[in-house]
């Protein structure tokens, strides 16, 4: 897991859990933040979680409410829900609400940090992901519109020439635009380029 | 007393009687003992004839009666004289069982003693005692109707104190494993949270346990303010999903009450959840248990809930078992409470809560 990743929201009514979930995950290197309701949690707009801890049943809104607005929120942190009767649709529904996995009170220490710790890793997957398009949007936008028309072109299989005709220019001016726009997006190849676009056109 | 029964017209009417007729001298002496009275006692008219009167009497009785007599002869102070009252008698056999004895002093001349009618209660006793197990049974299914509902419910409850129980113990070994100096105080102030959460567990338990046994009787004074509180921690947890806020509101020195603790536990459960189902769907909800010491022997408890309310007048249908006024309610619950109250000697009374909701209320007194 990355070693940026390390601050972890507990949301639980239940003053003993949330005490022995810190005392815990402290205990393994962990920041913590607590929260004594889903109200109190989506308040703290400002809280930098890296995963958390979300208890089902809960006076007010309850842990699954709180999950659905959270992400409707445009919240992207993963959630792990925690729940004294992880049935079958109890799961189906957690994941439904945006769970990334679910456990069953009362669980094994290792039970809960093998969760936090695929949370993480896909955590950082994802913000490796997004960091990756961020910087081929940035990189794409450095391109003029001649050059995004033919990159645009080429990555739809037009060879040289097609692109040329296409265009109404010459192929020697078509392979100019085309060293340009490898080194402006610091690629080497063709297929670079292809990738370069999906990664921009999911975004 | 020679002329006592020489009449043949009383002498028929005392034959028949069913119940026992007896007549005993100033000094306690039996002079006449009916043929309902062989029956009752086991013993022949010869054989009573004469006899004194504690022949028929268990301890203590036998050996206070002579004392009781020249007491009352001495100081006209009647204890049963002119009475009647619900006393023991002994048969031949040496059974002792329960009697309604009534009696009454004559003087006719040179005449005089007293005249006792007995009425054998054997079978009303055991009538009594047969309806009152019938009645302790169905109050005890009740609570486990009851318990059947809030247990699935507690029993996920109980996963709280286990995982915070669990979470101290791994953080314990985490800490001893990966660090060489661990503090002490550290330590241990882990394993104390740990005790407390397995405690926490064990008197969940211990209410769910309590709640459900059968025949413990608890009859005494108790604190009414806790049995309020074990009632609200059984029920609490099936309304945590809820907007409804739980509060106790309880006066000044209020004195322990005489109760069966169980059952006055579970009209708290009963009224309580009423008073919860009634407000589903409602937000802000509020249910609130009032404890009131009065200045008579009373302590009053009100159960107020800001619901939707009675849907009718009808009181007494309220109380009557197998009425609900909830879709899906079994009835049960406010009849059952009315009747344990009945048999505190008070009842259940229900009034409109201002501006929304009901309030059930009872009284409990200080004394048997």
């Amino acid at each position: 897991m990355s070693a940026g990743l390390r601050t972890i929201a507990i949301v639980d009514d239940d003053e003993a859990v949330r005490d022995s979930l810190s005392v815990l995950l402290d205990a393994h290197g962990f920041n913590i933040q607590v929260f004594v309701s889903g109200d109190a949690f989506l308040e703290a707009q400002a809280s930098q979680s890296d995963c958390v801890l979300m208890d089902v049943r809960m006076p007010g809104r309850d842990g699954l409410t709180t999950l659905k607005d959270f992400r409707a929120g445009g919240r992207s942190v993963p959630v792990i829900v925690m729940s004294g009767h992880a049935d079958v649709s109890m799961a189906v529904t957690a994941l439904k609400s945006g769970a990334i996995d679910f456990v069953e009170k009362p669980f094994e220490a290792s039970e809960l940090l093998a969760a936090i710790g695929r949370a993480l890793t896909e955590r950082t997957a994802y913000l490796d992901a997004q960091n990756a398009r961020l910087e081929a949007e940035r990189n794409f936008a450095r391109l003029t519109p001649r050059e995004k028309e033919i990159a645009t072109l080429l990555v739809a299989g037009e060879p040289n020439k097609g692109v040329a005709r296409s265009l109404n220019i010459s192929v020697r001016t078509v392979e100019t635009h085309r060293a340009n726009i490898l080194s402006k997006l610091d690629i080497r190849s063709l297929s670079d380029l292809v990738r370069l676009m999906m990664e921009v056109a999911s975004s | 007393m020679p002329d006592l029964g020489q009449s043949s017209a009383l002498d028929a009417i005392v034959s028949t009687m069913v119940d026992g007729l007896i007549v005993i001298d100033r000094n306690g002496r039996i002079k006449l003992f009916n043929p309902a009275c062989q029956t009752i006692f086991g013993y022949e008219a010869s054989e009573a004839l004469g006899q004194p009167v504690e022949l028929l009497m268990p301890e203590p009785y036998r050996s206070e009666h002579s004392g009781y007599l020249h007491h009352y002869q001495r100081t006209g102070d009647a204890q049963i004289i002119g009475i009647g009252r619900e006393v023991e008698g002994r048969r031949k056999s040496g059974e002792v069982f329960p009697m309604h004895l009534s009696v009454g002093e004559f003087q006719d001349g040179d005449l005089d003693g007293y005249v006792g009618v007995i009425h054998d209660l054997t079978e009303e006793v055991e009538q009594r005692e047969r309806l009152n197990d019938l009645r302790e049974s169905h109050i005890h299914m009740s609570r486990l109707a009851s318990m059947n509902q809030l247990g699935t419910v507690i029993a996920h409850e109980l996963n709280q104190p286990l995982t915070a129980l669990t979470n101290y113990l791994s953080a314990g070994t985490t800490v001893v494993q990966s660090q060489t100096d661990v503090p002490k105080e550290k330590l241990i102030q882990l394993m104390e949270r740990a005790t407390e959460q397995a405690r926490r567990a064990a008197d969940m338990l211990s209410r769910m346990r309590g709640f459900v046994e059968q025949g413990k009787t608890c009859k005494g004074l108790h604190d009414i303010e806790a049995l309020a509180k074990d009632a609200l921690a059984l029920v609490k947890p099936s309304f945590r999903n809820t907007p409804i806020s739980f509060e106790m509101d309880v006066s000044d020195d209020v004195p322990e009450v005489y109760c069966d603790c169980i059952q006055i536990q579970q009209v708290f459960v009963n009224l309580i959840r009423n008073g919860c189902e009634a407000m589903d769907g409602l937000d802000p909800a509020r249910l609130t248990i009032m404890i009131e010491a009065t200045q008579s022997d009373l302590v009053k408890v009100h159960v107020a809930d800001t619901g939707k309310g009675l849907m009718s007048d009808d009181v007494e249908a309220l109380f009557t078992p197998f009425m609900s006024e909830k879709p899906d309610g079994m009835g049960v619950g406010l009849s059952i409470s009315n009747s344990i109250l009945q048999a505190h000697g008070t009842q259940l009374s229900v009034r409109e809560n201002l501006p929304r909701g009901t309030v059930f209320s009872f009284a409990l007194s200080t004394k048997e």
